[in-house]
């Protein structure tokens, strides 16, 4: 679980050009400068990574990292 | 071919270029353009474009970093032709700011001509998507399919919030985009616009092209693909004064007209006398005063098919000088009359044309002459007849009042 | 001397219907467009529906290379031909004083797509390239230019799913500055893989129906089609005896500047497109009696064009009866709009508003009269065509009576 949050937080501060220190877990994605399309590159990064499919309507659903590691623990158990 | 009598002049409301931003294969900025031309060699070289197969003969603009530009965020996924329009309309606006800032983002608009800036993206989104999946193809891409993205990058980049679009038609793209956001300015729909084109290297517009024409060489004097980016910043040219900003150039005339590949060659060429026609007749200059003419065109034979016969019916048997841009720079599709109306710029402004030997292959003798360097220019006239049909001329002129620069014999 | 601009011809190509009438009794009665996709296969997606156009001949295999017109660019011809045909104008244009302005979003994507298909991956791309590169995103103009003889303006503006509103405005300014007298306006688009893949990546595909404004909607439906609208000067329409469907009032165009694909989050953008619609047709907005929405029925244009509505409407908003076609034609895409358009001129005509089919729950945050599942008897003096693209383009079209 560690290892998937570490390699989102990479992701996240890759695509909003900021420092993975800065990237909090609570405050909604589209605020610390993920976009809805960079969003969905996250989603789709933790579906290919875990071999799970999270569903159509749960996807608008996700706003915050929490959200996407709720996800996580949802559909691909404790890893 | 009569104009028809109810063909008005332009409406009301001067328009100037406050600033001028090129993106070349020669540099970045206009003098580089400007140095590029006046020494007449062709800038194409071996290059790989994003990744080609193979290397292709092109005028690419090798290490372009949209960083270099400004601190633009979030640029990472857009294309290539977005990245090229936003680095050229960077350096258009810090022109346009030279003595004091450009109009607010609301009221500043962006209007960009592209042919195929998209290619290479839907290339990407369809490859990915068989590759890796629907699912899983990089959503980022897809927004790049449109050919109306790049100009709302530019939007989003920077701001620039009161009016927007694309144009898309071929080699008179950036003529219509010119006019139409002249015309938006003359309305008052915005106070300055970022008006040209944008064009990105591809291998598979490359490839296309090389299908058409067949795998022979080139044509002896045909042109290479190029890329760039061309923008100018308009205003009207009260509003400039005002602010305090240099006028360039004056947006003086602008005609269009349309003759397709079926019409009859008499047709075609009263089609074109009449896009000329128009847009001398609106900046009120006379054909023997126009002191040169940047053709879009891409190669001798091109040359006279396009414009040789129309040339002679408005310049007569004096013949008028032309200068194009394509033999250095390359093609730049549905950019190219962007860039040439920008070199078109750059040289009014430096008071002189370039030394472009022109094709001389095929033509008439004495239908055109060689921009040879000592002109002082006041008046010229970009014009670009694109093969499906669409044509369309524009004449700038130095603005009033200001020395027109002296002959050099 | 103001020129103003009236609607005197239009023809269509849609999912619904490839006459004035049969496409206006598919509206008023909910006829829908929506079936199993046929021209790809869809098994490896979830998603299987669109709206394609049945009764639009496949491209016969006749002719290769260049000379192959696409499929875009040959609804775009059919349609300007019953345009004018309709117009009474099919050989009698001015020449010099008549404009093309077409809009599109992906021009012709299955030169591309035919090419893909023969694509093994990992293997060196096929030929083919030459038709990709032919038929670019101005081919269905300048092929409806050719075919017509017109020698004024011809202009491609392709600005995605706002494109047909931007080609009709920009065709307005043309004939109100003198330029041309008269323009075929529109815009086309052919179902495309491509876009359909797209779609479904963002998650903005619906499993099987389109529901604009339904609390339950979950998406568009991706169509396809061309609409082509005859605009004249309005003294010359009426000295020939022309019939006037109705007055293109004005337009108004905006930029987001704020994201590539999603809209400002209040609509600003929206907003303004139609606020400076009203301004530039000299309208005011208690004049408006119907909108016809971009209703896409995504989550967030449905809710964001809702909010948009309602602060230009102020406290009138939700007696402005609005409604969204795409429930039926599914998203057109470049053609959406100047088909919709066509729905306007109708509306004005025949006196009568369409509804908006597959509403069955409402939304809370969607609380407008978006008609649903009945047309109203109403002859609307005012009439608002909103349509929003990728990049930020918005554009409304405001239409008024003859």
């Amino acid at each position: 679980m560690i290892e998937i949050r570490d390699e989102l937080i990479a992701r996240i501060a890759r695509m909003a050009e900021i420092p993975a220190a800065s990237v909090k877990e609570d405050v909604p994605l589209r605020d610390q400068g993920v976009d809805s399309l960079m969003a969905m590159e996250l989603v789709a990064f933790i579906e290919k990574r875990l071999g799970i499919e999270i569903p159509e309507g749960d996807i608008p659903k996700v706003r915050t990292l929490n959200d996407i590691l709720d996800k996580v623990r949802q559909y691909a158990g404790e890893k | 071919m009569p104009l028809s009598s109810s063909a008005a002049p332009e409406p009301a409301g001067e328009v100037v270029v406050t600033g001028v931003g090129i993106v070349s294969a020669a540099g970045a900025g206009h003098a580089a353009c400007l140095e590029a031309l006046d020494s007449g060699a062709p800038l194409a070289r071996d290059t790989s474009p994003q990744g080609a197969p193979q290397p292709i003969r092109a005028a690419a603009i090798e290490g372009f970093s949209l960083r270099d530009y400004g601190a633009f965020r979030g640029t990472a996924e857009i294309s290539r032709t977005a990245q090229l329009a936003a680095a050229a309309t960077a350096l258009a606006q810090r022109e346009a700011a030279t003595h004091s800032p450009i109009p607010r983002g609301d009221r500043v608009g962006v209007v960009l001509a592209t042919a195929f800036g998209n290619l290479e993206s839907m290339v990407r989104f369809d490859r990915g998507a068989r590759r890796e999946g629907h699912r899983f193809v990089d959503p980022m891409i897809f927004p790049n399919t449109v050919l109306n993205a790049a100009a709302g990058h530019v939007s989003i980049l920077f701001g620039y919030s009161a009016l927007n679009s694309t144009v898309s038609s071929g080699t008179a793209g950036g003529l219509q985009a010119i006019e139409y956001a002249a015309d938006a300015l003359r309305r008052g729909d915005a106070d300055l616009v970022f008006a040209g084109g944008a064009e990105e290297l591809s291998y598979w517009t490359w490839l296309g092209e090389r299908e058409l024409r067949g795998t022979a060489p080139f044509e002896e004097d045909a042109v290479f693909p190029g890329e760039g980016a061309a923008v100018l910043a308009l205003e009207r040219a009260a509003d400039a004064r005002a602010r305090g900003a240099a006028a360039l150039a004056v947006v003086a005339g602008h005609g269009e007209s349309f003759a397709a590949p079926g019409f009859s060659a008499k047709e075609t060429i009263a089609a074109r006398v009449s896009a000329m026609r128009r847009a001398l007749l609106a900046s009120g200059c006379d054909p023997q005063e126009l002191d040169c003419l940047w053709s879009g065109a891409v190669s001798g034979s091109r040359l006279e098919g396009d414009g040789g016969s129309a040339l002679r019916e408005i310049f007569g048997r004096g013949g008028i000088r032309v200068a194009t841009v394509a033999p250095v720079m390359g093609d730049w599709r549905g950019a190219s009359s962007a860039i040439e109306t920008a070199a078109a710029v750059g040289f009014l402004e430096a008071r002189r044309l370039p030394r472009t030997v022109v094709f001389l292959g095929g033509m008439e003798e004495g239908a055109v002459r060689s921009a040879d360097g000592g002109t002082a220019p006041r008046t010229v006239m970009v014009c670009a007849f694109d093969p499906l049909g669409a044509g369309a001329a524009l004449v700038l002129s130095l603005p009033e009042g200001v020395p027109p620069g002296v002959d050099r014999a | 001397m103001t020129r103003a601009v009236v609607v005197t011809g239009m023809g269509l190509v849609t999912p619904i219907g490839s006459t004035l009438d049969t496409f206006w009794q598919a509206l008023l009665s909910g006829k829908s467009g929506a079936r199993p996709i046929r021209s790809f296969d869809t098994s490896v997606f979830k998603h299987r529906v669109g709206c394609e156009v049945l009764d639009f001949a496949a491209d016969s295999s006749a002719g290769r290379g260049a000379t192959r017109q696409g499929r875009a660019t040959r609804m775009a011809i059919a349609a300007g031909e019953r345009s004018l045909s309709d117009a009474g104008l099919e050989n009698s244009l001015p020449p010099e004083r008549t404009a093309v302005v077409l809009g599109t979003t992906l021009g012709e994507p299955q030169f591309l797509e035919e090419l893909a298909e023969r694509w093994a991956l990992d293997a060196p791309p096929p030929e083919g390239w030459a038709e990709v590169v032919a038929h670019r995103c101005d081919s269905a103009a300048t092929a409806l230019a050719s075919r017509f003889r017109v020698h004024g303006p011809v202009q491609t503006i392709p600005t995605a799913c706002a494109a047909g509103n931007y080609a009709i405005a920009r065709a307005v300014d043309l004939i109100r500055s003198d330029r041309v007298d008269l323009a075929m306006v529109g815009g086309a688009e052919a179902f495309s893989r491509l876009a359909f893949v797209g779609f479904v990546r963002l998650h903005a595909m619906a499993p099987d129906r389109c529901r604009p404004f339904d609390r339950d909607r979950k998406g568009l439906l991706l169509g396809e089609g061309a609409g082509i609208l005859v605009l004249e000067e309005e003294e010359r329409a009426r000295r020939r005896g022309a019939r006037i469907y109705a007055r293109v009032l004005g337009y108004g165009l905006s930029c987001d500047a704020y994201h590539i694909t999603g809209p400002h989050p209040e609509g600003r953008g929206a907003a303004q497109a139609m606020t400076r619609a009203l301004e530039n047709s000299r309208v005011a907005s208690d004049e408006v009696e119907y909108i016809n929405a971009h209703g896409t029925g995504t989550i967030n244009n449905d809710r964001v064009e809702t909010l948009a509505i309602k602060s230009v409407m102020g406290s009138r908003a939700r007696s402005v009866p609005v409604s969204s076609i795409k429930a039926l034609t599914g998203h057109m895409m470049g053609a959406s709009s100047s088909v919709e358009a066509i729905a306007c001129a109708l509306a004005i005509d025949r006196g009568v508003l369409p509804p908006t089919w597959n509403l069955e729950t409402p939304d809370p945050e969607c609380d407008l009269d978006y008609l649903p599942g009945r047309p109203r008897e109403l002859r609307p003096r005012v009439v608002l065509n909103n349509s929003y693209a990728f990049g930020g383009n918005n554009a409304t079209l405001v239409f008024g009576r003859p």
